[in-house]
């Protein structure tokens, strides 16, 4: 299955996170302790006027983050079981 | 001699263990940042410290004492943290408190709505602390609410299953507050001893195994819960923000909603407002004050102190207090209402170029209320350089002190578009801000790249019991900073204004008093800014210390009267007329604005400054204000004069000029920038991987 970006993902689609990338340690052990582990599902809600700054839910919750950080977050598309 | 030499470390040991046990039971309030943690601690210690519908209201730790049926305790307020691995400097100083009082209790508050991420925080806090108790805040009464019920419901299986000591209610219910102190009274001292182990285990670099650990317990909490609430949104995602964050309309909806809380502060009912206490100031009490002491007291001088000095200087000041709880008002409906995250959201783009972040929003938005405070807030910024330079810029944003300058001088010669130039000053230093980080950032202080993850808070009425807190904290430091450094300043620019140099009351004219000797030195710097009169630069000089004070200086060089017209039509007379000490031309009056703005902080700020900056940053912060003040006004004065003198047709196309310079040097920069771009795929980011291809 073919791996995406966060901050390359479609609007209001569901998504499965695959892995996150350990290039930048201290963001990737935040993105880990707001509930961004394999597994976990996530939605791209929104983005700013420029795309540099996106609007996600994730387990139940919103965030908004720089497009630096989505792109530490690889997704796969989701499948129901 | 020997005994003695032994004695001490064994009393210093026992000394410590009788403090430990007499002393009230020491209770840490922890939780993740937006949880109402200030809330539960202003119910449990009945204080008003400053709450907020955002993330990082509370910046150092706060304590108090309180007691619960006879047993005392004090209670400690801790800033948000989402993990014991801290990456801003409030969570550092959280999860440093934490460790270094680890013998404490907890206590470990959670937002119902919210909860699952929130017991994240729960479960590392269960590895530190044996003597911990969950409050789980419903944020509202339960009552008659079925989501809510459903929620509590499933919580409380939740929490059972993760074996959590808890207790759930809204922090605000004084009855929930009463059950939950009695669950207070079994607490005591934390007797976990691997507290170093632990510690260690949360440092940054000692644990890389990080992403499987906090895998396992999320699917340990998700595995507690079970099935979604029907029809539930995620907590922060709104309906209304399709309008409010829409591509389009975000922009003009957030300047409207500026441009509205500057109308309604500045004209129309903050006016009104101010007009009629200025009334009661002046005719009702004021005025009887004076004719009652001229007729009693015949010492020119002492009249003088009361007409001029306290009544003149005070009154004028006091008078814009309606207009000083608009602004808090309006600041604090935007705070709590969750609009400031999405605010936030917004301006990350251009605030990220400059090397800020979308969180710099509150500190910046907290500078038009007070800069002092505003400083503080810049301690949620994760790089130590994005810190300084949001401390830095803070003092760009118009505080409230300086309210009354744009009103009275803007007033006097603007009339009703003064509230345009009002706006247009706010926005000035808006951009100056902006332009100067952009500076800051590529020569002196480069900010690491940083993260920007910020959680969206639920969309809430305001309470308005929070906005009356809020707004009485406020107008009680306004009237304590009235009472107390505006007074006494005051009274010292009187004395400097009414004394000579040998010490002889001069009450106007004849011999020099000392100000008009200091003022005279200064006043030809200012001469190519339009105001170079001795009593505009001692206005300003009196300024440095608050900016509230340049107003009624300028009352009391001109001497109004209490006794004649409305105090602020006499000044704003005054200021018009060459005759008067102080006095500006339409011109001037525009320079003179902009230099107030954007010239230094008062000392309060400087002082926080120097706290939370160092001196060296301090001093730069400073000399530079008023290198951006004297450029920025002798600009304003001179293109002001030009467009004055050529006329109406000329200046649009001296405008239009301007502009399109402006747009062909954007277009050039633009195009050189391109240059560096990788030719095939037009991103500089991605050219490795085309060259690869």
């Amino acid at each position: 299955m073919e791996e995406i970006l966060l901050s390359s993902a479609e609007k209001n689609k569901k998504y499965t996170i695959s892995k996150i990338s350990l290039k930048d340690l201290a963001v990737a052990r935040r993105l880990s302790e707001l509930g961004f582990y394999s597994g976990a599902e996530v939605v791209v809600l929104g983005y700013s006027a420029l795309k540099k700054t996106f609007l996600v839910e994730i387990s139940s919750y919103t965030l908004s983050l720089r497009k630096s950080v989505c792109d530490l977050v690889f997704l796969n598309e989701f499948k129901k079981n | 001699m020997n005994l003695r030499k032994i004695n001490i470390p064994l009393k210093k040991f026992f000394n410590s263990r009788v403090k430990a046990l007499e002393d009230p039971l020491k209770i840490l309030l922890v939780g993740n940042p937006n949880t109402g943690k200030t809330t539960l601690f202003n119910s449990l210690t009945k204080s008003n410290e400053h709450v907020g519908n955002w993330h990082g209201v509370t910046v150092s730790e706060k304590e108090k004492p309180f007691s619960a049926f006879e047993k005392k305790f004090v209670l400690v307020d801790l800033p948000g943290l989402y993990s014991l691995t801290p990456l801003s400097y409030e969570e550092e100083v959280a999860s440093k408190y934490i460790f270094e009082n680890s013998s404490c209790p907890i206590i470990n508050i959670c937002d119902i709505n919210n909860l699952k991420r929130n017991l994240f925080l729960t479960l590392q806090l269960k590895e530190v602390s044996s003597e911990i108790i969950l409050f789980v805040n419903t944020f509202q009464n339960i009552k008659n609410n079925k989501t809510l019920k459903e929620k509590i419901k499933q919580a409380e299986s939740a929490l059972k299953k993760l074996d959590i000591k808890f207790f759930i209610g809204n922090a605000e219910n004084k009855k929930d507050i009463q059950k939950f102190k009695k669950l207070l009274l079994n607490l005591k001292l934390n007797t976990n001893n691997q507290i170093k182990k632990i510690e260690n285990k949360y440092k940054k670099e000692n644990n890389l195994n990080f992403l499987h650990e906090n895998r396992e317990a999320f699917l340990k909490i998700n595995s507690c819960f079970g099935s979604e609430i029907k029809g539930e949104r995620a907590y922060g995602n709104s309906k209304l923000d399709k309008i409010l964050l829409n591509k389009y309309l975000a922009l003009p909806i957030f300047f409207g909603i500026l441009f509205l809380v500057f109308y309604l502060t500045f004209f129309s009912l903050g006016a009104a407002l101010s007009d009629l206490l200025r009334e009661l100031i002046q005719n009702v009490i004021g005025g009887q004050i004076v004719s009652w002491l001229r007729s009693v007291c015949s010492v020119a001088w002492v009249v003088d102190l009361v007409e001029t000095g306290i009544i003149g200087g005070v009154g004028s000041i006091l008078s814009f207090l309606p207009q000083v709880i608009l602004l808090f008002f309006f600041l604090s409906l935007i705070e709590d209402s969750g609009y400031l995250a999405r605010v936030a959201f917004l301006f990350e783009d251009i605030f990220a170029k400059v090397g800020l972040s979308g969180k710099s929003v509150y500190s910046l938005l907290m500078g038009f209320g007070c800069s002092t405070t505003a400083a503080l807030t810049a301690r949620n910024m994760e790089d130590k350089n994005a810190k300084i330079k949001t401390a830095i810029l803070t003092p760009y944003m118009s505080c409230s002190a300086k309210l009354p300058i744009y009103a009275v001088i803007g007033g006097a010669f603007f009339g009703a578009s003064n509230v345009l130039i009002i706006f247009g000053l706010y926005m000035l230093g808006v951009v100056v801000a902006i332009l100067l980080s952009l500076f800051l950032e590529q020569k002196v202080l480069k900010s690491k790249a940083q993260s920007f993850i910020l959680e969206f808070p639920a969309y809430r009425i305001p309470s308005p019991k929070r906005t009356l807190k809020i707004l009485w904290e406020n107008v009680k430091l306004f009237l304590i900073r009235i009472g107390t450094v505006i007074f006494s300043l005051n009274l010292i620019v009187w004395v400097l204004q009414s004394f000579s140099f040998g010490f002889k009351f001069v009450p106007t004219e004849g011999e020099t008093s000392m100000l008009k000797a200091i003022g005279t030195v200064i006043a030809p710097i200012f001469i190519p800014l339009g105001f170079g009169n001795w009593g505009a630069a001692s206005a300003l000089i009196a300024g440095l210390a608050a900016k509230e004070i340049i107003v009624s200086s300028i009352a009391m060089f001109n001497g109004v009267d209490v006794l004649g017209d409305s105090m602020k039509s006499q000044t704003m007379r005054s200021i018009t007329s060459p005759l008067s000490v102080v006095f500006f031309t339409p011109a001037s009056a525009l320079s003179f604005m902009v230099f107030c703005l954007l010239y230094s902080p008062c000392l309060a700020t400087i002082s926080v400054f120097k706290k939370e900056i160092g001196g060296k940053w301090t001093a730069i912060s400073v000399a530079l204000q008023f290198a951006i003040a004297y450029i920025l006004a002798l600009l304003t004065y001179n293109i002001y004069r030009l467009v004055e003198g050529l006329g109406a047709v000329n200046s649009i196309f001296i405008f239009f000029g301007i502009g399109l310079i402006l747009v062909c040097l954007f277009y050039l920069y633009l195009k050189l920038k391109k240059r560096n771009f990788c030719s095939y795929c037009k991103d500089k980011s991605s050219c490795k991987n085309c060259r690869k291809k």
